[in-house]
């Protein structure tokens, strides 16, 4: 996939290789490239007031991801915002 | 005999910490911006499990733990370490900060949540003001 597509090249192509992997092992190898990827960009934000839209973008793709390693990866959830 | 220069703008000399985090890259970071602080120990863990195990060898001053880590998660790491070490600060550094996430994260014994929107300069910061407490 061409990073000239995407709206946020420094980690968009990550997260979508993650969430299309089936591989067990290559997911966890996929998602980790994915946070980190993330975390480095965060942090390169932790300046910047703006970019709105990629924060809100960043917090979509790491909820799903979270459902991924809790159905796929069996991580411990923490019940965030289940009803009881 | 070979002098030992202490920079004073290292506030973390002497001091020892682990880190627990399952990303491997996100941990060297981290653990990186605590040793250019002077921290004397940097533990390193993948899961929660691991950071309890570690935390019980190396007897930390601070403990940072992320929130989604196999085995063992981060509020679950942080309510057996609160009852090993009452006193020991705890941070939670994780992307799922939020009002629910810190209302069972203080629950839990954790002492503060911090986004990794936050740089880690100030992560590093705020462990000082909690050890110095």
């Amino acid at each position: 996939m061409s990073d000239e597509k995407l709206k946020y090249p420094k980690w968009e192509a990550q997260f979508q290789e993650a969430i299309l992997e089936p591989d067990r092992e290559s997911l966890i190898e996929k998602i980790q490239e994915f946070e980190a990827a993330v975390f480095v960009r965060l942090q390169e934000l932790s300046s910047d007031h703006d970019h709105h839209d990629e924060r809100q973008a960043i917090a979509d793709a790491v909820s799903t991801l979270r459902v991924v390693k809790k159905d796929k990866l069996s991580y411990p959830d923490w019940k965030l915002n289940e009803t009881p | 005999m070979k002098r030992l220069e202490i920079d004073p703008k290292k506030h973390g000399v002497g001091r020892t910490v682990v880190v627990v985090d399952d990303n491997p890259t996100i941990r060297k970071m981290l653990a990186q911006a605590f040793l250019s602080d002077g921290f004397k120990i940097c533990g390193e863990a993948d899961n929660g499990k691991e950071g309890v195990a570690l935390a019980k060898r190396i007897k930390p001053d601070l403990v940072t733990l992320d929130l989604s880590m196999p085995v063992m998660n981060g509020l679950e790491a942080a309510s057996e370490l609160r009852n090993l070490f009452p006193k020991t600060p705890i941070i939670l550094f994780t992307m799922y900060g939020d009002d629910v996430v810190n209302d069972e994260a203080i629950k839990a014994g954790v002492n503060l949540v911090l986004s990794k929107t936050t740089a880690l300069s100030t992560l590093v910061d705020h462990a000082h003001a909690l050890i110095g407490r």
